[in-house]
């Protein structure tokens, strides 16, 4: 056991660490600013698992018909060799009639134990070497890679969809599978964001392991593909070399600044405290924002801290944005009516303004 | 004139009840038959008592002669002896063959035993004629037989079929063993295939997911056409099961049209025609690495290297 690994053995204070995945790593970059949640991630815990084991409740599941959704459509993509998959990729061009060497990592070692999942790592390490050698063996598709992501001294494994590229190309390019409706410019910007996260994480797998192998960086780039799903039909549609540049730098940011997380958390628990005590995870600071409910299953104990404080987030975004000046719905509840101490500084005296018009024309508005 | 109607309802009751039962249940006819045969194996086995008492009958006659010296009735009590006991084994395999069919007939019709799980599997690749995963041999064998083994138990098959090979490897003609990685000359445990086939059919080169892909399509267009040639209605389950692997196949399929079994045919040996040279080259390669392995390797692959360095950098 490294030692790194040992501290976060303590920190876990007995928990067995989960994979928390490309998901979990990408939930980070989402909210850089919470200090739980980087926690929870970097010890190797996830925010469902801390509300089962620790805190005793039951988590989030996913919806039961988007998760049988999201299964069907990797399945049709990635099932008969991937056949699908190199389907779409050669009606658009990307792969010539030759490029047709497919690898499924997760057929050499199907299982789910530590010796398995080893095994597919090391597997597709030799694969990406072959491809640096310039092997004419090297496949175009890799389906389902181990890829790893040292975080803190420690290696984070992620499984990723695929990773493709043609003969003619140097190095792979990471893609993922959502059964997202793609709607062309309606689609929901904020799934496509996530979905390149996702991939983003991959790639700085993927640059790491270059680093380890002494190759330039740059040769991951910072392009990803993505096949999402027509509308109504389970028919694949393609963005390929779509740019993730500030995905990749915002995860970046937030990776960086992992190493000195993990004195901080140290330091900030009590001598022998571990993140398995529930008085602990509610001691460590937050950061609740609307978007929380998207990918963390602790968001509504931190809304109710959030609540408790009578802090302005959980009216929403543009609402805490408003309010910013007061620092509290108390304060700002006290500059409305004009009751508490006076406007500390000029913020404050624009905001009771702003407060007392609004309320003014809900007033007549609303009793005429 | 009521009382007719009243009897013929009690007449056509068995046939009626023996409608209305339910699918998985024992069919009517099923239990009708079971009696039947039952009162045939009694008929079996009384003969067979008969055929007991003859026999003790003519032993104590043997005695007899055996006794007094009398060489004529000697000779005559052997022969009967020697043809009672052939009449024994005749009336013995009767009733084997009945007790094994009235089992059968017992059985609810759903759940009767069928042929094991590794026959199944070996007629499937048999069938398909290139590695295959587990769900794709469990919907072939669902499509030609009505029985859908679990994709699960093929893990446990195949290392069963190792264990059972360790012991005598020459116990049985083939065995189900894994597809073997061109690369490392390790075993690939998702893809199966039997031991039968030759070495190089076996091994999994770099284009041979595509390939063995194409050629698992061609075989099911042949046996799709056969069938449908023969008006099965089994050619339905495996145009079913040939449309999701045709439609990855470019020019094999049309929308809102049949499959068309020549169309997937010639799509399908077109695209090997491109791949099929530097795929068994690859493969050939990695035969010749082989040579010098034993059997149990040739089979099983090579055993797997783990890379304990890895391990300890896991998180933990």
């Amino acid at each position: 056991m490294t030692p790194e690994n040992a501290r976060l053995h303590q920190l876990r204070g007995g928990l067995a660490p989960v994979e928390v995945g490309a998901r979990g790593i990408e939930s980070l970059a989402r909210n850089a600013d919470c200090t739980r949640l980087r926690a929870i991630v970097i010890t190797g815990l996830t925010p469902s698992k801390v509300i089962e084991h620790v805190l005793g409740e039951l988590p989030d599941a996913m919806s039961p018909f988007a998760m049988t959704l999201t299964q069907a459509f990797e399945k049709r993509l990635l099932s008969n060799a991937g056949g699908s998959l190199l389907t779409v990729y050669r009606e658009k061009g990307h792969l010539d009639p030759q490029d047709a060497k497919i690898t499924n990592v997760a057929d050499l070692a199907p299982r789910d134990t530590q010796v398995d999942r080893i095994r597919r790592e090391r597997e597709t390490r030799r694969l990406i070497e072959l491809k640096l050698r310039g092997d004419p063996a090297a496949p175009n598709l890799i389906l389902k890679p181990r890829l790893t992501l040292t975080i803190v001294g420690v290696t984070h494994a992620i499984e990723l969809d695929y990773l493709v590229a043609s003969d003619r190309e140097p190095f792979y390019r990471v893609g993922v599978i959502k059964s997202y409706a793609d709607r062309v410019g309606k689609t929901n910007r904020a799934h496509i964001r996530t979905a390149c996260r996702e991939a983003s994480v991959g790639t700085l797998a993927l640059q790491q392991l270059l680093t380890s192998l002494g190759q330039p960086v740059e040769l991951a780039g910072d392009r990803i593909d993505m096949v999402l799903k027509a509308p109504g039909s389970f028919t694949p549609r393609l963005y390929a070399a779509q740019r993730a540049e500030s995905e990749l730098a915002s995860l970046t940011r937030a990776l960086a600044a992992a190493p000195s997380d993990l004195d901080q958390i140290e330091q900030m628990l009590p001598a022998g405290a571990s993140l398995a005590q529930p008085e602990v995870i509610e001691a460590l600071p937050n950061h609740y924002c609307s978007t929380c409910k998207e990918h963390c299953a602790l968001w509504q104990h931190c809304r109710a801290q959030a609540q408790a404080q009578g802090n302005a987030i959980i009216l929403g975004d543009q609402a805490a944005e408003q309010l910013a000046a007061a620092g509290s719905l108390n304060r700002a509840m006290d500059l409305l009516n004009g009751s508490g101490r006076p406007p500390d500084n000029r913020a404050e005296v624009v905001l009771a303004a702003e407060l007392r018009a609004a309320s003014t024309l809900l007033d007549r508005i609303a009793n005429g | 004139m009521q009382y007719r109607q009243i009897m013929q309802y009690q007449c056509t009751e068995p046939d009626n009840v023996s409608a209305s039962i339910p699918k998985h249940g024992i069919a009517w006819k099923s239990v009708e038959d079971y009696t039947g045969i039952m009162s045939h194996t009694l008929s079996i086995a009384e003969k067979l008592t008969r055929n007991a008492e003859k026999l003790q009958q003519a032993y104590a006659g043997l005695a007899k002669a055996l006794g007094v010296g009398d060489a004529v009735g000697r000779e005559r009590a052997q022969a009967k002896i020697a043809e009672y006991n052939a009449e024994y084994e005749s009336l013995a395999e009767q009733l084997r063959f009945a007790e094994l069919e009235a089992r059968e007939i017992a059985t609810p019709r759903g759940r009767k035993p069928a042929k094991p799980l590794r026959e199944l599997a070996l007629d499937a690749l048999d069938d398909l004629g290139v590695p295959a995963p587990p769900a794709l041999i469990a919907d072939l064998t669902a499509a030609l037989t009505g029985i859908r083994p679990s994709p699960s138990r093929f893990a446990s098959l195949r290392r069963d079929e190792e264990n059972a090979a360790r012991r005598n490897v020459a116990a049985r003609p083939a065995w189900i063993v894994p597809a073997i990685n061109a690369a490392e000359l390790t075993a690939i445990p998702r893809l199966l295939c039997s031991s039968a086939w030759s070495l190089e059919r076996r091994i999994v080169g770099s284009r041979s997911m595509r390939t063995d892909h194409l050629r698992i399509a061609e075989s099911l267009a042949r046996r799709l056409k056969q069938l449908r040639e023969a008006g099965a209605p089994e050619s339905k389950n495996i145009e079913r099961l040939l449309f999701p692997i045709a439609r990855a196949i470019p020019g094999a399929t049309e929308t809102g049209v049949l499959v068309d079994t020549d169309k997937v045919t010639e799509a399908a040996r077109a695209e090997l025609s491109v791949l099929e040279e530097a795929d068994r080259a690859e493969r050939g390669e990695a035969c010749a690495r082989f040579a010098t392995s034993s059997p149990h390797v040739r089979l099983w692959g090579r055993p797997v290297l783990i890379d304990t360095a890895a391990a300890a950098r896991a998180i933990k």
